[in-house]
């Protein structure tokens, strides 16, 4: 199995002919797309997918019945592969890969999440860490009765 | 971390004492108090005069020097702009009931709880707090090296 990269144009041909392979090339690039990805990826959408691949299958093989040979396993074969292909980060076969970019995009991601949650540790555990340090010189310092101490920052009322 | 996790209330204990008695406060924290508007100044210092009839959750600090197993306590005063108090019990040998030991933004407090038990965030406030006090309790001798080494180019350049 082979696969072209997105970057590639579709071969040239007649009009229209080359219309619905481009329309065809565009469909299949926006599965490589960002907002494609995070849509097809949701819970629910890829359920459906997953639900609807098998729905095709069962009601295949209860109006054809079982095929005599492979070849009329077919339809079947590429519903499932047009409904898989979403949730596939890789294809390898015969020595070829072909890796999708959304796989190298969710790996970013993951990582700039993982950054970004080990920053916010990093500045919260500075701060409380500061706080740790207050507490130790606090109790080295001389200290007053609350009552006392406090007395000049809760007015009565009317005075 | 649920926000009323550990929550505790004191009220009611009959041997306690008045909220309030017994409370200590160090002269760092009343300083802060004082540069904090009236309104915040004032829900503070009422939120610490009822310690420890208020309302109080545990919160993982780790202060240098303490012995195992002390607990620290955070409260939230009514002003939600107000600095949330941190305090313990008196240890050992030191007076009063109750320390208060710092003040904490809310934000950072809130942002703190969220992730406290977290190792790494753990292991950074601790190495910030072991640190920082390190560094406040330089030994004379260390302070006028470092006071030497930072006028040392000064005079070269003289």
């Amino acid at each position: 199995m082979s696969a072209s990269t997105p970057e590639q144009a579709p071969p040239a041909g007649s009009q229209p002919k080359a219309g619905r392979l481009e329309s065809a090339w565009r469909a299949a690039r926006m599965l490589d797309d960002d907002a494609w990805r995070k849509v097809s990826h949701a819970g629910p959408l890829r359920s459906v997918r997953w639900l609807a691949v098998l729905g095709f299958f069962i009601g295949y093989w209860d109006v054809n019945g079982t095929p005599h040979a492979l070849i009329g396993w077919m339809p079947v074969l590429i519903v499932a592969v047009i409904g898989f292909l979403p949730d596939t980060s890789s294809i390898s076969f015969a020595g070829a890969t072909w890796r999708a970019a959304r796989h190298e995009a969710d790996r970013a991601e993951r990582a700039s999440e993982e950054a970004e949650r080990f920053a916010v540790y990093v500045v919260t555990g500075q701060s409380a860490g500061e706080i740790g340090g207050e507490a130790a010189q606090a109790a080295k310092l001389p200290a007053a009765e609350a009552e006392e101490a406090l007395a000049q920052f809760t007015p009565e009322p009317g005075s | 971390m649920a926000a009323n996790a550990g929550v505790r209330r004191e009220s009611g204990r009959e041997a306690d004492p008045a909220p309030g008695s017994g409370v200590l406060v160090p002269d760092s924290v009343v300083s802060t108090i004082a540069g904090l508007p009236a309104d915040q100044a004032d829900s503070v210092a009422r939120t610490i005069l009822r310690i420890p009839a208020v309302s109080a959750q545990p919160i993982p600090l780790p202060v240098p020097g303490d012995p195992d197993g002390t607990t620290y306590w955070a409260t939230e005063p009514p002003d939600r702009a107000a600095p949330v108090v941190l305090y313990r019990a008196a240890l050992p040998g030191e007076d009063g009931r109750f320390l208060v030991v710092a003040l904490m933004n809310r934000e950072a407090f809130l942002r703190y709880r969220s992730v406290a038990n977290e190792p790494v965030v753990q292991a950074v406030a601790a190495s910030v707090a072991a640190g920082r006090v390190a560094a406040l309790n330089l030994p004379a001798p260390s302070q006028a090296a470092v006071l030497h080494l930072v006028k040392e180019p000064t005079a070269q350049g003289a």
